[in-house]
């Protein structure tokens, strides 16, 4: 396969065999090395033979081997020609992050991390398998829950209203249709409302160490030395399953209508086709469990800050920034050829990056952009970064959703050896719990690329700019 | 339950958990895949006991999806209904077609350490491949 340098952070696949567009990496240099090594350029090639894809099969600078889709691809179809695909979102359906401020200051707070992060700890249920935050759900409330999302959250008080202006789509996709889902997507729903999970899933205590845009910071409301909170889970197991139940449903489908496709993890199903209505009809259903599941936490860790430190919402100012879905497939319109369509925007660990003055942001952050969430790894900085109208030209208002892995977790925790993770990052002054020694030695810092050098490489190409940088101060893994 | 530990090896996947399973037979791959898997998510080994079987019956457009479909199962009844498997004896293995009869223990997810959360069996480069009167199984899991 050719990868052709188009100019700086641009590489192109030019169309070869059944691929309908080119391919597009958005890399530096030397992350290009790293995405040559792991197979994820050819992923970027499959993708780009899905029946009515547009412009380009795209790859954000963190890009890395998946199975089917590459993580860190973006791809949109046309809605009227084109397929959605389940593994183009993949198994943990509206896996996000969610950004949190308070009025804590860190010179206040760093002797108090410990007991914080412990008190967080014992609050929200972690690791894997992970259950029972909140009382278990009855199948009717379960199907509340998955029409309504956020919104079924912050009426059975968990959270405010307002949290709701700052989560995409204001944490309910409609048209959720909950009797699409199988009985054992339901059944693996009913108890995991409010659980963080296990694997890359955390929940991080974080200072604001540095403010590269004043102007913007100041509409998100960050300034530095500030505390803030990240949480990073899905929708568990309800999500799971309903990807798992509609990939054979895509696989028969991809036969019925006669689709050429080199990976059976890229099966998928005409937009305009009963299995493809019905697909998103289920995956909508798991986006909103995910914005409950976040809502439902962030409340959890708010409540666990004010009880540490016997304060009040008024004092503690907890609110949310903003929360994302890094796995998902939406129904938006763009410009292709000068032309507006309809079309279904696949993010594969990618995070939508929507410009000034585009639908559905919130009044407050129109003239600006929405705030795009890219966590790093345990050990090392996570950004704040904003939209752009460029996100809108280059990448369907898309952008890169984390650091991106450079190793597999065998190999991660080979190197990490007989080493004391929890004593190295301690010495760092990063406090750790996990339920599971082996998670954390997973995801350490060698295991992933350089979180700086991603969002520099988004930055220099204009899809997203710089506002804040996190440094992480406590963190809990699944 | 015997010892799978050198029946299978683990392949490097960036993401993801990639595996190769070797089996003397066809047949003997749904055994050995059952048991990996189990072996890759949990430490807990079921109590044998002389319960009933259970019968399991499987259909797939070829041998990869017949497999395929039997390992999802599998994951699927492990977390949606906590039961595990075991005594795992296959009846009728054809290329489109499985039937199992298995004992089943109800897990109790509170006493168990878990190792890996394998949220599904993917479909990417799943293979079955003869080698030497050998079965290699190729499978990438989704953590």
């Amino acid at each position: 396969m050719q990868i052709q340098k188009i100019k700086d952070n641009i590489y192109k696949i030019p169309p070869t065999d059944k691929m309908r567009v080119p391919g597009r990496i958005y890399a530096s240099e030397r992350l290009m090395k790293h995405i040559k090594n792991d197979n994820a350029a050819q992923q970027v090639a499959n993708v780009a033979t899905l029946p009515g894809i547009v412009k380009y099969s795209l790859a954000m600078p963190d890009i890395h081997r998946g199975y089917g889709f590459p993580i860190g691809g973006v791809a949109a179809t046309d809605t009227d020609e084109g397929v959605i695909s389940p593994g183009g979102v993949g198994y943990d359906i509206n896996c996000g992050v969610r950004l949190a401020r308070t009025n804590l200051k860190y010179e206040n707070i760093k002797s108090k991390v410990k007991p914080l992060i412990t008190n967080i700890y014992n609050n929200v249920p972690t690791g894997v398998g992970s259950s029972d935050a909140i009382s278990k759900l009855s199948h009717q409330g379960l199907k509340k829950l998955l029409r309504e999302g956020a919104e079924w959250a912050v009426k059975n008080d968990f959270g405010d209203k307002n949290d709701l202006n700052y989560i995409e789509d204001r944490g309910t996709l409609p048209r959720a249709q909950p009797d699409f889902l199988s009985s054992r997507a339901l059944k693996r729903g009913l108890d995991q409302v409010g659980t963080l999970g296990s694997g890359n899933h955390f929940i991080e205590m974080s200072k604001v160490d540095k403010i590269f845009d004043d102007k913007v910071a100041n509409v998100f409301g960050l300034h530095e030395e500030q505390i803030v909170l990240q949480i990073h889970t899905g929708s568990r197991g309800l999500g799971y399953q309903v990807c798992d139940d509609s990939i054979k449903t895509a696989l028969n489908a991809t036969h019925k209508y006669s689709i050429d496709l080199p990976d059976k993890q890229l099966a998928c199903a005409p937009l305009d086709s009963d299995e493809g209505r019905n697909y998103l009809g289920a995956m909508r259903c798991a986006a909103n469990y995910a914005f409950a599941n976040r809502q439902v936490i962030s409340t959890l860790v708010k409540r666990a800050l004010m009880k540490s430190l016997s304060t009040n919402p008024r004092d503690l100012g907890y609110s949310t920034v903003w929360d994302i879905a890094h796995n998902i497939a939406k129904i938006e319109k763009h410009r292709v050829d000068g032309q507006e369509k309809e079309l279904c925007v696949h993010r594969k660990g990618a995070t939508r990056a929507f410009g000034p003055g585009q639908k559905g942001l919130p009044a407050k952050y129109q003239k600006v952009g929405q705030p795009v969430l890219v966590p790093g790894d345990m050990g090392t900085e996570s950004y704040v970064c904003v939209g752009t109208e460029k996100a809108m030209e280059m990448s369907f208002g898309s952008s890169c959703h984390g650091a991106g892995r450079v190793m597999s977790r065998n190999q991660a925790r080979k190197i990490s050896g007989s080493k004391d993770i929890f004593k190295e990052l301690d010495d760092r002054g990063v406090v750790v719990r996990s339920a599971s020694k082996k998670t954390v030695a997973e995801e350490m810092t060698h295991a992933y690329k350089d979180v700086s050098e991603v969002v520099q490489t988004m930055h220099n190409l204009g899809i997203t700019n710089k506002v804040a940088r996190l440094l992480p101060m406590g963190v809990i893994k699944g | 339950m015997k010892d799978i530990s050198n029946k299978f090896q683990i392949e490097n996947h960036t993401a993801d958990l990639g595996i190769k399973i070797f089996s003397e037979s066809y047949q003997a791959i749904f055994i050995d895949a059952t048991q990996v898997l189990y072996f890759l998510m949990t430490e807990y080994i079921p109590k044998i006991d002389n319960s009933e079987f259970e019968n399991f019956q499987i259909k797939g457009a070829n041998r990869e999806l017949t497999l395929h479909n039997w390992l999802s199962e599998v994951l699927s009844l492990f977390w949606s209904d906590r039961v595990m498997l075991y005594d795992i004896t296959p009846i009728k293995v054809t290329n489109t077609e499985v039937q199992i009869k298995a004992r089943t223990e109800q897990c109790d997810f509170e006493e168990m350490e878990f190792k890996n959360e394998i949220k599904a069996v993917t479909y990417h480069n799943f293979e079955i491949k003869e080698v030497d009167n050998e079965f290699r199984t190729n499978i990438i899991f989704d953590v």
